[in-house]
């Protein structure tokens, strides 16, 4: 074989190779294996998502959009991840319902992309309002009353008294012998 | 978008943890040598002063939770989370006029289980041995298993080996040194940390845009920005009172308060919150900057050193790094130090052996220690989820609040009140750890909320008062 014969070999070999590598990029579709199902319900306003591609390379990169409904129209759908990884983790989200797909994507915007995944729904739920405050307000109630014992203790005997209660009662109780 | 992967090899990361850990120990052995007696060992001879008083309590605080924990807060739960997360300083601010209190009552004072059980007596005393050992365990093995997966994540040392590692070098020294060792090697470690955080924390704060940081958070994460954010608010309380019953009951903060100087421990604990205060609000801004920065996390769990790493890059992992082992190592040595206090003194000398002689009493708290780390490297071989494991823990410490303050300041709180609040709390807050409802973040809440309820009730019912002269006396 000539020179040439071995370049023109050689060219054609990694072309098809790239082209190889494109094609199972492209043909790949990832699914999302955390959530396990379709929908998930958020109580704390935070998901984790991760996703598989099979038959898409190492090194293969990925685009995730989320979009307030399931149609994605470009309007209310926005890409919130472009990269390598397999997963993320979401958290902050306000509530309401939120979906979630993912593709194989070129490294350049302009190449060829995969098929996106089915999408996820996340619901994001948190706990009632009214439990919330009567919650809070009940601790700020007993962090306060804990507070005011101890400070009220403190000044009250201070450092430089006597350990002795100033009324003690001779029927004390106390730990046992 | 920032690449953020930047991390250690392991050869780094073995090479750090061999310097770290034979400085450690070397250096536990050299202050180690001033524990010539029981009262030595045990209690740094009692004459801890404000710096190092200060210094122990503020390291012994920062734990491997503070570092990473506080930014996953923040990550999930924004600014009221980081803030939730500060508030456990408050209980090394209420502690201080307690800790005079203390040493009022009992100068010279062994442990938390002695309060208890002359305050109470022995049915209450063993119900508080019982709450503070599960504490301690579940505090010492998620140290143990943030140690292993930190080490894993940063510099690729296999979780078997750096969990070993982290848990011998503490054992080691503190087996040789006690509380010597402990404090001492706490205020290295106070300032290396306090060094770290701050460099990290105003570096990435130069790097980014604070604008940039509230607008991405406004438009991609809104709701840690929401001041009405429902899991925030109840975790803020929730986590405080964690706070509160951590350090009031555990013998950790009880040791130092017997081993400070006459009048240091007020002061030396008020500093420490102080100093403490800012250290999780550091981490947990790092972690809010990491969506303006175009860092992807995938693992909550480790958005501090992953945002530290990115940001800074190979310095940046070291320092990290090293903050890490040494937030790590104050605690374990602590919880080692205290918990073999506890169980020397409560079980095996006021239990077993009442006469024992000093040295035999010393041998005993060494076997302990060796003992307790065994048992934690055996649980951390399990690698459980950190949040359960010491947040299980919360309601069981919360019960204890109100049965320890009262019974430091109130002659009318009785034993039946105590015995009775500690478990209602312990058992109501594991109710409501898992509630469907309710969820981990109300448990604390709701366990003070009822011992607070049951302490009140009794004692404003009980007709007989305590002599505080019996403290004197025992």
């Amino acid at each position: 074989m000539t020179c040439w014969g071995v370049l023109s070999r050689a060219a054609s070999l990694f072309a098809a190779g790239i082209v190889g590598t494109l094609a199972a990029a492209s043909a790949a579709v990832p699914e999302f294996t955390t959530p396990a199902t379709d929908f998930f319900l958020a109580t704390e306003g935070k998901a984790a998502l991760v996703w598989r591609a099979e038959g898409a390379p190492d090194s293969a990169r990925f685009e995730l959009q989320q979009s307030r409904t399931n149609t994605f129209p470009a309007r209310a759908t926005r890409t919130r991840y472009r990269g390598p990884d397999r997963g993320t983790f979401i958290s902050g989200l306000a509530a309401g319902d939120y979906f979630f797909r993912v593709r194989v994507a070129d490294g350049d915007d302009d190449g060829e992309s995969g098929g996106w995944s089915r999408p996820v729904q996340v619901r994001v739920e948190y706990v009632p309002l009214g439990l919330v405050f009567g919650l809070t307000g009940i601790g700020g109630v007993v962090f306060l009353s804990t507070v005011w014992v101890v400070l009220a203790g403190h000044r009250r005997f201070g450092s430089a008294r006597s350990i002795s209660d100033p009324d003690p009662d001779p029927d004390d109780e106390g730990g046992e012998s | 978008m920032i690449d953020a992967t930047v991390l250690l090899s392991s050869s780094t990361g073995y090479l750090l943890l061999a310097v770290f850990g034979f400085a450690w120990i070397g250096l536990g052995l050299y202050w180690g040598r001033k524990a010539r007696d029981f009262d030595g060992f045990m209690m740094a001879g009692r004459n801890v002063g404000l710096a190092l008083g200060s210094a122990t309590a503020m390291a012994t605080w920062v734990t491997s939770n503070t570092v990473m924990l506080a930014p996953v807060f923040a990550l999930e739960k924004g600014v009221w989370g980081m803030l939730a997360y500060a508030t456990a300083s408050f209980g090394l601010f209420l502690f201080a006029p307690m800790a005079a209190r203390i040493r009022h009552l009992i100068p010279k004072g062994y442990t938390s289980g002695d309060f208890i059980r002359i305050r109470y007596g022995n049915t209450a005393w063993v119900l508080f041995l019982l709450i503070t050992l599960v504490y301690s365990f579940a505090w010492l093995a998620s140290m143990g298993i943030a140690g292993g997966k930190l080490l894993q994540t940063l510099a690729g040392v296999p979780y078997l080996h750096g969990m070993t590692v982290i848990l011998g070098v503490c054992v080691v020294y503190t087996l040789f040194g006690g509380l010597y060792a402990v404090i001492g090697t706490d205020f290295i470690q106070s300032l290396i940390i306090l060094i770290g955080v701050v460099v990290v924390g105003v570096l990435v704060m130069v790097r980014t845009d604070t604008a940039q940081v509230y607008e991405t958070l406004s438009t991609q994460q809104p709701a840690l920005l929401d001041i009405l954010m429902p899991v925030a608010l109840l975790s803020l309380f929730n986590n405080l009172f964690f706070g509160f019953g951590e350090v009031f009951h555990n013998n950790v903060w009880w040791s130092r308060a017997y081993a400070m100087r006459e009048g240091v421990a007020p002061k030396a604990f008020l500093l420490s919150g102080l100093l403490w205060f800012p250290i999780p609000i550091a981490a947990g801004f790092i972690a809010l900057s990491a969506g303006s920065l175009g860092i992807n996390v995938v693992d909550p769990n480790t958005v501090g050193p992953q945002v530290a790493g990115a940001v800074l890059g190979h310095a940046g992992a070291i320092l990290v790094f090293v903050v890490v082992f040494c937030s790590l190592a104050s605690s374990i040595d602590s919880l080692l130090a205290a918990t073999s206090d506890l169980v020397v003194e409560d079980i095996y000398r006021k239990m077993f052996r009442g006469s024992a002689v000093e040295d035999r009493i010393r041998m005993a708290a060494r076997l302990v220690v060796v003992a307790l780390g065994a048992v934690t490297w055996l649980i951390c071989l399990g690698e459980f989820n950190i949040l359960q494991v010491l947040f299980l823990s919360g309601p069981l410490v919360a019960s204890a609040i109100w049965p320890i303050v009262a019974g430091l300041y109130w002659n009318r709180a009785n034993r039946a009140g105590a015995v009775a609040a500690m478990i209602a709390g312990s058992v109501a807050g594991l109710v409501a750890y898992y509630h469907p409802k309710l969820g981990w973040y109300t448990a604390c809440l709701v366990s003070v909320t009822i011992s607070m309820v049951i302490v009140c009730v009794s004692s404003w019912l009980s007709r007989r008062t305590f002599d505080w002269a019996r403290f004197k006396d025992a």
